[in-house]
């Protein structure tokens, strides 16, 4: 077993589903949940959650029942060869994409509050050529580097929040329960956007080392996602009311703009909030790139991914250069994140799901 | 192991040794009958090396038996070859008539009878037997048989036990290792008095023959562990070890990396502590310094100290401790990076000190830091390697330098040098030595990073230096275990940052995945124990 590098643990696995969720997504849900659903915007986020663990559920038993077993092989032996290879594509053009509008609005973020003159070139570069370095050290670095950051950014940032507290106007909140029913169906699949990210399981459970009662730890990883959505957006709306949220950028950093902790060394802490987050993009890229250049290796049909992770950063890197400005990023995404999303995150696990119940027993059978 | 594999040319050299190592054995000389034969045979070998000793004796009524002894001048015990081995070969044979029967069996008899040497051995081939001369044993020749007998005579001049230099502590046991492993091996065994204490002797170096005691506690060791600390030690191929750190670097996993993977100590409590934990020490002689392995981040993070006080005061020590690695890394590059980029971080009053502090100085942030920096790792290595009062010279005149003089000359500010001072007194804070190195050299990318990106530069070198931190294995163990996977080793955590108190540390370290796993009961059986011995007292 010595040397080997590719075996995680079951929280390392649904630690990763933390860090690939809530990624970028966190920067502007408040303001997309402002505009439409106010101070209901708790329970939508509690919808979504719900709705997120149902879906999460149904991959987990999918994954479950086929150990040590990416998405490929499991729709190979489902679906035949012919399906493998569209699933593979489909996964590798989903990561590029995501990772690309990730970085570029990572870039923007960056550039707008640490680095004004520096080119977006520079940075996204500098981000890609890490994550180079990180992705190609295998999935058990990137498990354990996610694992530390986690509460090396949960804890601080939580401490901030409690700061902001002290003097925030609770009126903010009312009134409550303006929305029917029909709104919060709407609203669920703009909410559930924010809870993408766990289909990353579909590769990486393959290398978790003991698969049995993986539900608990992937449905506390999703409780997670959602108690930290929920406080985020308390916050923030607490803070500055339905109002300002709306016509904030990036809510969740303004928000941080507003700490002030007394007799502290910092006066502006929102350099300390980017730089903990620089940890949680790195966090959340890098199991992403990793699955991707793996699904391009099975494409190839090649047994080590390492010399596919390099090939696919200059792809990333124009791609993500492409939009001309934020706006533009943001109306792409939302024509991507609509039609792709949900297909590899809701539609592929129950489709494989229900393909396995019928030939389920039939594959085992084979398999014995 | 797969770190051999980078490199091609090691192929080579193993057919090479290989090839060597055939030949040697063929070369090997058995003892002969007769004793000149064998007494020439090995002045041959040993031409020119006139620290061996050769003395020639008779014994037997008549002064017909035969004898040699050889030994190697200064490392033998001469008073215990000359009272229990020669008087009585010489002296007492002399009392008894000799018989027919006593001439054939004169070598068993001389072995059971005359010579009165705790330790014998014998070897039949002279090879062997010139290596034992060299370790410091006696070997004794009798003619008309085949054999050499070894006498164990070692001894000489050595350092008394002292309390180490490099790891004094304030409340604990003052014995360190000395340069004689024998001796250092029976300091262990007498903090673990138990059998299932293991102790595996090696010989590594081709002609240094360097002495390498493998030592583990059977019953709790991870097997996976020892078996690969054994199977890396075998596969050095090596003239001479001179020092623990030849072998450290020879078995380390990755060699490429500016962090240890083995500890090294010198202090037999920490050695005791760490077998107990299940880890294996090499203790190699002609150094005091001991390797224990596997090591991780969290041990090179401890002191044997932190388990001798009390553990409120430990915690806060190892958070102090924790506090100062980013200081120690970080500090310098901050300034750049705030200094540079981000002034608006800073309180409006702390910027417009800063920046009227800057004022006169003719340089960036990054060169500032730059110049201070280096000037004070020539300081250190200046004073490293100077004692006493010239090192006090150094200090001063450095202090000084540094302190009052670039200042007032305007050459750095004044936060600057209150910053080097700081990174360099927060890197000492660091309990070993060689793991602070590796962030000390880290610093100098950390500035380079920072004047080019500033905060983010500072940040992607943090995920960088992590990446290389968490994808090192000291022997199969992540090097940044416990907090690489916190969650599976909760338990760990209890000696980490923190130190709970000793009966709360009831676990031997998860991550070592050991047989025995519990170091202490549930609390209600230890205490009905303590009662029952109470009682019987």
């Amino acid at each position: 077993m010595i040397g080997s590098n590719d075996k995680i643990t079951r929280a390392q696995n649904s630690g990763m589903i933390i860090t690939q969720t809530i990624g970028v997504g966190i920067l502007s849900l408040p303001r997309l949940l402002a505009e439409d659903f106010a101070s209901d915007g708790f329970l939508l986020i509690l919808i979504g959650g719900l709705v997120a663990a149902l879906f999460l559920t149904i991959l987990t038993k999918l994954l479950e029942k086929y150990k040590g077993k990416t998405v490929d092989e499991i729709s190979e032996r489902l679906l035949g060869k012919f399906f493998k290879e569209i699933i593979l594509i489909i996964f590798v053009i989903y990561y590029v994409v995501v990772i690309s509008y990730i970085v570029r609005i990572f870039a923007e973020v960056v550039k707008m509050f640490l680095l004004l003159n520096t080119p977006t070139e520079v940075i996204i570069m500098a981000m890609l050529l890490s994550i180079t370095y990180l992705v190609r050290k295998g999935i058990e670095c990137i498990s354990r580097v996610v694992q530390i950051v986690i509460p090396l950014v949960t804890i601080p940032v939580a401490l901030l929040m409690l700061t902001i507290l002290k003097d925030a106007k609770l009126d903010n909140l009312l009134p409550f329960f303006q929305i029917g029913i029909g709104d919060i169906i709407k609203g669920i699949p703009l909410v559930l956007f924010s809870f993408l990210g766990y289909e990353l399981i579909f590769f990486t459970t393959a290398f978790v080392d003991n698969n049995k009662k993986m539900l608990r730890y992937n449905l506390s990883a999703i409780s997670f996602i959602t108690t930290s959505y929920i406080l985020v957006y308390f916050t923030t709306y607490v803070q500055f009311g339905k109002e300002e949220v709306k016509h904030l950028l990036w809510p969740t950093l303004s928000l941080m703009k507003t700490v002030d902790i007394p007799g502290a060394f910092l006066e502006n802490i929102e350099g300390v909030v980017m730089g903990l987050w620089v940890l949680v993009v790195f966090a959340n890229i890098s199991p992403a790139l990793f699955n991707g250049s793996l699904a391009l290796s099975r494409i190839t049909r090649n047994k080590e991914y390492k010399q596919f992770v390099l090939p696919l950063i200059p792809i990333i890197y124009i791609l993500s250069l492409m939009p001309d400005n934020l706006a533009e990023v943001y109306e792409y995404i939302d024509i991507f994140t609509k039609y792709f999303g949900p297909s590899v995150a809701i539609f592929l696990p129950v489709f494989l799901f229900i393909v396995s119940l019928f030939k389920g027993k039939k594959g085992e059978g084979e398999n014995a | 192991m797969k770190r051999y594999n980078r490199r091609p040319w090691r192929k080579k050299e193993k057919k090479e040794n290989e090839k060597n190592d055939k030949k040697e054995e063929k070369i090997e000389i058995p003892v002969s009958k007769d004793i000149d034969v064998n007494l020439e045979k090995m002045k041959e070998i040993l031409v020119d090396c006139d620290d061996i000793i050769y003395r020639e004796i008779n014994g037997g009524e008549d002064l017909e038996h035969r004898f040699a002894i050889v030994y190697t001048d200064g490392l033998t015990d001469k008073e215990l070859i000359s009272d229990y081995a020669l008087e009585s070969l010489m002296h007492q044979s002399r009392m008894k008539p000799t018989t027919d029967n006593f001439k054939h069996n004169l070598y068993e008899l001389a072995k059971k009878g005359n010579v009165a040497v705790t330790e014998v051995s014998e070897v039949k081939s002279l090879e062997k037997a010139i290596d034992f001369v060299l370790i410091g044993e006696t070997i004794l020749l009798v003619d008309g048989f085949k054999k050499i007998m070894i006498l164990s005579s070692r001894g000489w001049p050595m350092r008394g036990l002292s309390e180490p230099q490099t790891e004094t502590v304030i409340r604990g046991p003052r014995d360190g290792f000395v340069e004689t492993s024998k001796i250092n091996t029976s300091l262990i065994r007498r903090r673990i008095r138990d059998p299932k204490l293991k102790l595996k002797y090696m010989q590594i170096g081709k002609r240094s023959k360097t002495d390498v005691a493998v030592m583990y506690i059977e019953d709790i060791v991870n097997d996976s562990i020892l078996k690969e600390v054994k199977t890396r030690l075998k596969k050095i191929k090596i003239d001479a070890i001179l020092e623990s750190s030849y072998i450290e670097q020879l078995i380390e996993d990755n060699w490429l990396s500016p962090f240890p993977q083995l500890e090294s100590t010198e202090r037999p409590d920490a050695v005791a502590a760490a077998l107990y934990e299940g880890r294996v020490a090499l203790v190699i002689d002609n150094t005091p310094f001991t390797l224990l392995a596997p090591a991780t981040f969290s041990i090179f993070m401890q002191s044997s100290e932190d388990y001798y006080d009390r553990w409120p005061i430990v915690s806060i020590i190892r958070l102090i401790r924790y506090l100062s690695l980013p200081l120690a890394l970080l500090l310098p590059s901050l300034y750049i990076a705030i200094t540079s980029y981000h002034p608006g971080m800073l309180p409006t009053a702390l910027a417009l000190y800063v920046a009227s502090t800057r004022m006169g100085v003719p340089f960036p942030a990054f060169i500032e830091a730059f110049i201070m920096e280096l000037t004070l790792e020539i300081l250190r290595e200046a004073g490293t390697r100077l004692s006493g009062p010239i090192g006090t010279t150094i200090g001063i005149v450095g202090g000084l330098v540094i302190g009052q003089a670039a200042v007032e000359a305007g050459i750095v500010s004044p936060l600057m040098v209150i910053i080097v001072a700081v990174t360099t007194i927060a890197s000492f804070a660091l309990p070993s030595n060689s793991f602070a190195a590796g962030f000390r050299l880290a610093r100098f990318f950390f500035m380079l990073l920072a004047a080019v990106l500033g905060l983010y530069g500072i940040m992607l070198g943090l995920v960088l230096l992590g990446t290389h931190l968490v994808s090192l294995k000291s022997f199969g163990i992540p090097y940044f275990a416990p907090y690489s996977s916190a969650v599976d080793m909760a338990s760990d955590l209890k000696d980490s940052f923190i130190r709970v108190p000793v009966n709360f540390m009831r676990k031997r370290p998860v991550y070592m995945k050991l047989k025995d796993k519990n170091r202490m009961k549930a609390s209600k059986e230890i205490y009905n124990e303590k009662d029952e011995d109470n009682d019987r007292k």
